[in-house]
């Protein structure tokens, strides 16, 4: 389930949560696009494990159906909205601005 | 939200890891330790995620702009201590001694080595300087996107235009004015050089070299056009390029052979090609090719072609399609023109036709003084074979135009295998197969023959498409004569023999020829020639008409005589044949026998009830009539023999109907009996009386000439194998050559014709536009003749005259020289 | 009950009328010398200055309000009693018929009354000149009493939002325009005129109250008739000509019952979006402003509101002629038959590079149902009445964090491009969730800085767009912060242009106006 060339990749939480989604889901954020960029020597692309400490679990979470949402809708015409609870809009905002999203 | 609503403003939330005390100073030495770690390729647990939220934080104290001046300096710095040191170590003391000299004979293995080492270090420095900062601009994407607000390039592009400066733009020794760029620079054109001297090189260190130098630029905008390899090395290459092309040309052009030439030539072409595509950039290729092309071909192409011995005549000469073709190739890379090349086809294909025109006159020359007697002995044979040719004249004027047809053949073969159908050429070719052809004065009447003895005979046994083929080609020539409308005479009067003695093979093919002739010379031109075609049509039905009306009113009494009469318009028809005046003299109509005069008094009824106020005038040299002969051997057997004979020939025969046997008539009495013009009635009685095989009638004297004072007599003893005898005229049914007095006749007619056709031109002219100065006259005049002929200047200058003479046009001012209509 | 008829009233000069002010031929005269006409699309055939002209009058659906109107204060507005036909005597329509009739569309003749702002806007870049030569050439219609306070300090509201919570100091001109306001609202008068008074900016909140203005019933004629029975729905009419505006509050657009709006003669840059929301809006003078393009949004009003006149020439506006087309959706016509006009224009033309499409656009257009069953512009999309799409402009598209894409060859090898995706950002998705936390508006600038830096400039967006309330995308219609795309749209709007309902007829020459349009999305682009 890790490995530089694997389907998947592992986001971890500060608090320790894990996320396993796939590479190109993934590599939709460019910061975690970068970090598991293969011709690059860095540990996470190695290892296919992302250790986000900026965020907790329940964001990183919301983060990661954001990448699923984002992937699904690509190349939609139509993108129904994703819904955004209040209480976490500010910290999406961070988390995006951080990852790039 | 009860709890977030209690506050009522909006905060940023609480970050996680913020509970270690963090100054700028701190941060950044941490994230200079992982930076030096990626310059030194010390990977091991580098994470991503700890240097991104390194600069994350120093960007969230707002000092992202003191980030980036350090990371700047941190590599600086790396470059100048460690990259640096190990470039310059790399450049050996010889390189740097031949720096200024790309030739590659001197001491290249010595320095090819140590060029490699050198690429080599320059490389790897390279690659790895490039693959960190890819690595470090990952990591600092938070500080770029900040930057980028504040206007900084990317941190990856300014540490690109350190690597320029203190690398590539850095002196290789202390002392040294020479930069590392420089070295680079001749190292990789010493390579170049080699391979073009047919070394093989390391071709993948250059390559990457070369993208090293693609990958930078001389801005921090990074404008496609300031990339180092164009701005630097570009610029190098072509200079070495062009002269070791320049001297390139000089070399092959040393060798002397044309085909060499064009094969090592097109060799470098894809050499230079491939090296463009495979060492250094697409960019490149156009750029040295045009040089290639301007300093090997377009200095050399013209010599190459003119080489002697090896050059395009040669080729032309032994048919080498693949050498034409690649001068051709060649030619058309520098010229559109490709001038070089057509000049020396034009040149040679004058040539050619000059020869084929000289053999032309030079055959007739040897057979010429046997050719009355051959004519006499020949004529009677003709009957049996009908092969052969009329006369030796004839024979060449046919193969005259053979001979051009061939030439022409080659030629257009040449055009579509080497010269890729060039249009151009094609022109250029037409045109000089128009300068030879229109060289050959007689080339008209050359080409009416060759389509009279097609039309006549050559066509039998051809498929259709093959007649086609065969007028077509004729008709190439045709579009080359100059003078159409003598040739528009010549094939008048061969058409007028071919139809009124029914000599056509295939009156479809005649029918034919006439569009093709319409279709590229024009509706005027075969306006008569399709009358002529009209008349004859029209005279069938005549013909049928008048047999009907025979047997209507006809006089039961007399023997019906067949009669198949051909009205001919008389302006339509060459003149020769309609004309009675000759020579001055206005010549009378000859006498009928009684029985044929009453026929042609009984068609003339017919006709003129017809049509009232026609005049038909009898031209009886045209004609031909079927007799039935008795003759009574001695030993009182009956012979009968049908004879076809000339009207003429009739007439005579007829006469000695009244002659008792045994007795004559002088050559005087017939002639004062018949009429007929000495010029016929000699050539008529030759034929009866002096061709071995139709002797119908003695002569006395036996001789081959005919005299006045000779007496004729009806020869019973006339014997045949055939019971049909068909005794043609001498020298008058056929079509050929005309000598020189026949010539100078037609010239003379043509001249008149072209004077009226000037004059209607002119007048045609001035009756619209009122008012022309002189020159511009001149080159309507000549406009409005060329499809038919190209009139001298002075004939229409004196056609001008002499309009003005007769007050069809005025003089209205002299400076310029005007002249006026007069209505 | 005088049930005598009265005469009509016999017609008064208007004192604010522009045209009075200067005389034309000398406007026309200093107009050759400026000498960048092109820059102002004189060819409009309709006069810039308000209906206001005849504001108290021409519009119809006023009529019976208007009839019993009361008196008002400053007593600029006419009030008619008596007939029908007193009112008719200075029927603005009838007037403007008049006027039409007598010249020919697109004479090129420069209205003299547009003179004054054009010939400023021309010369002087300056602020403050601008206001003097507003003054010396408007004659103010006010007593010297009331004269124009001073030229202000022209703080924009809009752009630095903080100020709308710090009434610190308020212009002499801004106090006197809430007194004028006050007025009005104490009075139930429902036209509000702040021309002329120097305003550099309006005060936030100044215009807001009148939302709730209620129209006073009419007792003063009695006896009470049928006509007596009116509607209190005011008819808003908001005049802000001859100021040195170039935002407006946002409350203003809150004004839903708006029904005029004149702007004509400020400084004006951009009209923001959000005037998409005065969806009753059915008068609107922009004119003598210092637009290049116009609000996509207007067109939504023209199409499905109720805005039927706009009057938006002159102003600097983006020529078509010059500006980069993507797509051209009205072909000229091949061959267009020699016509009387375009007359010859006397002023040295600047146009001598001609645009890659040939120029004027005429329209040729099939006139069916015939012209004269329709009765207004809100039946049917019809090309006798509705704007036509003439052409549009390239497509910019912005980042995630809302900056223009550039073209920059970043060139770096490993670097992956990510697919482009339609899906709106995280940031977006986010900002849209923030615009609606119901403290958003209250909180400052200062309370914004503990957020990252790049995030900053986005929550102040996102601000901004909850302040002009709100934002939607012009293509799906989603509400949206941060715009991802952006192009402009030529548009003919020429019916719209005149005051009566001009409808057009072939041949006609188009005169398209560049709308600017926003996209929330990567997907939301021209439709081809």
């Amino acid at each position: 389930m890790s490995g530089p060339t694997s389907e998947y990749v592992t986001l971890v939480s500060r608090d320790g949560f894990e996320f396993i989604i796939p590479r190109n889901v993934a590599c939709v954020s460019g910061t975690i696009r970068r970090m598991l960029d293969p011709s690059s020597k860095f540990s996470e692309g190695l290892t296919g494990r992302c250790v986000l400490d900026e965020f907790p679990g329940m964001v990183l979470e919301k983060v990661c159906e954001y990448l699923c949402y984002n992937d699904k809708h690509k190349n939609d015409i139509n993108v129904p909205d994703m819904d955004i609870p209040p209480e976490l809009c500010l910290e999406l905002l961070m988390a995006a601005d951080y990852l790039d999203v | 939200m009860a709890a977030m609503r209690a506050r009522h403003k909006i905060r940023a939330p609480k970050r996680g890891v913020s509970k270690k005390t963090e100054d700028f100073d701190s941060i950044w030495t941490d994230l200079s330790s992982f930076l030096t770690g990626i310059n030194t390729k010390e990977y091991a647990s580098l994470e991503y995620e700890d240097i991104y939220r390194l600069a994350y934080k120093i960007v969230l104290m707002m000092r992202a702009p003191d980030l980036y001046e350090n990371v700047k300096q941190l590599e600086q710095n790396w470059l100048q201590t460690s990259v640096q040191a190990i470039v310059t170590d790399s450049i050996s003391a010889s390189l740097i001694r031949a720096e200024k000299s790309t030739d590659a004979q001197d001491q290249s293995s010595e320095r090819r080595e140590e060029g490699e080492k050198f690429l080599t270090a320059l490389k790897v420095a390279w690659e790895d300087y490039q693959f960190g900062m890819g690595m470090v601009a990952d990591v600092l994407l938070y500080m770029d996107r900040m930057v980028r607000s504040h206007d900084h390039p990317p941190i990856y592009v300014v540490c690109m235009s350190l690597f320029r400066d203190h690398i590539l733009r850095s002196s290789i020794r202390p002392s040294s004015n020479l930069t590392v760029l420089d070295i680079l620079e001749s190292t990789i054109l010493f390579m170049i050089q080699l391979e073009r001297s047919g070394h093989l090189i390391e071709r993948p260190l250059i390559r990457h070299c070369i993208q090293m130098l693609e990958g930078l630029y001389e801005t921090l905008t990074e404008e496609e056009s300031s990339k180092l390899y164009l701005t630097v090395f570009e610029p190098a290459f072509l200079n070495t390029s062009k002269e070791f092309y320049r001297a390139e040309g000089q070399r092959l052009l040393e060798i002397g052979d044309a085909t060499t030439f064009c094969r090592l030539t097109t060799q470098r072409i894809s050499e230079e090609q491939e090296r463009c595509r495979f060492m250094l950039s697409t960019a490149t290729e156009p750029k040295v090719l045009d040089l290639l092309d301007s300093e090997l071909i377009r200095a050399n192409i013209e010599e190459v072609v003119n080489l002697e011995g090896t050059g395009v005549r040669h080729m032309l000469d032994h048919h080498q399609l693949d050498g034409l073709r690649n001068v051709y190739v060649l030619n058309r890379r520098v010229d559109n023109k490709k001038s070089a090349l057509t000049k020396a086809v034009q040149k040679r294909i004058v040539e050619m036709g000059k020869e084929v025109n000289a053999s032309s006159i030079l055959l007739p020359q040897a057979p010429a003084p046997a050719e009355k007697d051959d004519e006499s002995e020949k004529k009677p044979e003709k009957a049996k074979d009908k092969e052969k040719p009329q006369n030796q004249q004839t024979v060449a004027a046919i193969r005259w135009v053979d001979d051009v047809l061939a030439l022409k053949k080659k030629f257009d073969d040449i055009r579509a295998n080497s010269f890729s159908s060039d249009q151009g050429i094609q022109a250029s070719i037409g045109a000089s197969f128009a300068e030879f052809i229109n060289l050959n004065p007689r080339n008209s009447e050359y080409l009416s023959l060759f389509f009279d003895e097609n039309l006549k005979k050559g066509i039998k046994g051809k498929t259709e498409s093959e007649v086609d083929a065969l007028l077509d080609n004729g008709i190439t020539l045709l579009r080359y004569i100059k003078d159409k409308d003598l040739f528009e005479s010549y094939y008048k009067k061969h058409l007028s023999r071919r139809l009124l003695m029914k000599r056509s093979a295939s009156m479809d093919a005649e029918r034919q020829m006439i569009s093709k002739m319409k279709m590229e010379v024009g509706n005027q031109f075969t306006q008569r020639l399709e009358s002529m075609f009209k008349d004859m049509t029209i005279s069938e039905d005549l013909t049928a008409n008048y047999k009907e009306y025979v047997a209507r009113n006809g006089d039961p009494d007399q023997k019906p005589v067949d009669l198949e009469v051909n009205v001919l318009t008389s302006t339509m028809w060459p003149m020769e044949i309609m004309s009675n005046v000759k020579e001055g003299t206005v010549r009378l109509p000859c006498i009928f026998p009684r029985e044929i005069d009453a026929l042609k008094q009984s068609f003339e009824r017919f006709y003129l009830d017809k049509h009232s106020g026609r005049k038909l005038s009898w031209q009886a040299n045209m004609g031909t009539g079927d007799i039935r002969a008795t003759f009574i051997r001695p030993n009182g057997k009956v012979q009968r023999y049908e004879l076809n004979v000339s009207t003429h020939a009739l007439i005579i025969l007829l006469l000695f109907n009244d002659v008792p046997d045994g007795e004559s008539l002088t050559f005087d009495d017939i002639k004062n009996r018949t009429l007929i013009p000495d010029h016929d009635l000699i050539r008529n009685l030759q034929s009866l009386a002096v061709a071995p095989k139709t002797r119908v009638l003695k002569k006395n004297p036996m001789s081959k000439d005919v005299k006045p004072t000779d007496a004729f007599s009806f020869n019973h003893e006339f014997h045949s194998p055939f019971v049909k005898v068909r005794i043609g005229v001498v020298s008058g049914g056929a079509n050929k050559v005309e000598n020189k007095d026949q010539r100078k006749d037609t010239e003379k007619k043509m001249n008149d014709e072209r004077n009226g056709s000037i004059e209607a031109a002119i007048v045609r002219i001035m009756k619209q536009r009122k008012k022309l100065t002189h020159s511009q006259l001149m080159t309507e005049t000549l406009s409005q003749l060329s499809a038919r002929f190209v009139p001298d200047v002075n004939m229409i200058k004196r056609r001008i005259e002499s309009l003005i003479d007769r007050e069809y046009l005025e003089r209205v001012s002299e400076e310029p020289p005007t002249y006026g209509y007069v209505a | 009950m005088d049930n005598e008829i009265p005469l009509p009233p016999p017609r008064r000069i208007r004192h604010r009328s522009p045209a009075k002010s200067t005389n034309p031929s000398t406007a026309v005269s200093s107009f050759y010398r400026a000498g960048r006409l092109s820059r102002f699309d004189d060819r409009s055939s309709q006069p810039s200055s308000d209906p206001a002209l005849f504001s108290s009058d021409d519009i119809p659906a006023s009529g019976l309000e208007n009839y019993h109107a009361t008196v008002s204060g400053a007593g600029r507005k006419r009030r008619y009693r008596g007939t029908w036909w007193g009112e008719q005597v200075a029927d603005p329509k009838r007037k403007r018929a008049e006027f039409r009739e007598k010249r020919n569309f697109d004479s090129g003749v420069w209205m003299g009354s547009d003179e004054p702002g054009s010939e400023s806007l021309l010369t002087s870049e300056d602020g403050s000149n601008w206001g003097e030569d507003l003054r010396k050439t408007v004659l103010d219609p006010r007593p010297t009493g009331l004269a124009a306070p001073p030229s202000m300090d022209s703080g924009s509201v809009l752009l630095n939002p903080a100020a709308a919570f710090q009434r610190t100091e308020e212009s002499e001109a801004q106090r006197f325009a809430r007194v004028v306001v006050g007025q009005c609202l104490e009075k139930g008068q429902e036209h509000i005129d702040l021309g002329g008074f120097q305003l550099g900016s309006l005060p936030p909140g100044l215009l807001q109250p009148l939302k709730h203005l209620t129209k006073l019933p009419s007792f003063t004629e009695p006896p009470a008739t049928e006509n007596a029975f009116t509607s209190l729905q005011p008819f808003l009419r908001i005049y802000l000509p001859n100021n040195s505006l170039s935002a407006l509050p946002n409350d203003v657009f809150e004004l839903n019952n708006l029904r005029v709006l004149s702007l004509r003669s400020n400084k004006f840059t951009e009209i923001p979006p959000a005037i998409g929301r005065l969806t009753d809006l059915e008068v609107l003078n922009l004119s003598v402003n210092r637009l290049t393009y116009l609000p996509w949004e207007l067109l939504k009003l023209i199409q499905q509101g109720k805005l039927n006149h706009v009057i938006s020439r002159p102003n600097p506006f983006h020529p078509i002629e010059e500006a980069q087309i993507e797509t051209w959706h009205c072909k000229p016509e091949p061959d267009s038959e020699p016509e009387e006009e375009p007359e010859p224009e006397p002023q040295p033309t600047t146009n001598s590079t001609l645009p890659k499409m040939q120029l004027p656009l005429r329209i040729h257009l099939q006139l069916t149902p015939p012209p004269s069953l329709q009765l207004g512009p809100d039946t049917e999309p019809n090309p006798v009445w509705a704007p036509i799409l003439v052409a549009t402009g390239p497509t910019n598209t912005m980042d995630m964090d809302g900056k223009p894409v550039q073209p920059t060859p970043y060139n770096r090898p490993s670097e992956t491009t990510s697919k482009i995706s339609n899906a709106p950002s995280l940031r977006e998705l986010a900002l849209r969730a923030v615009s609606k936390l119901p403290y958003l508006d209250q909180t400052t600038d200062q309370e914004l800085a503990d957020f990252p830096p790049l995030i900053v400039p986005l929550l102040q967006r996102a601000r901004e767009v909850r302040l002009a309330g709100g934002q939607t995308c012009s293509v799906c219609g989603r509400e949206y912060v941060l715009p991802r795309t952006e192009w402009m749209e030529w548009w003919d709007i020429s019916p719209h242009e005149s005051g009566v309902q001009l409808r057009r007829c072939n041949g006609m020459l188009l005169r398209p106006l560049p709308f600017r349009r926003f996209g929330c999305s990567l997907s939301c682009v021209p439709s081809v």
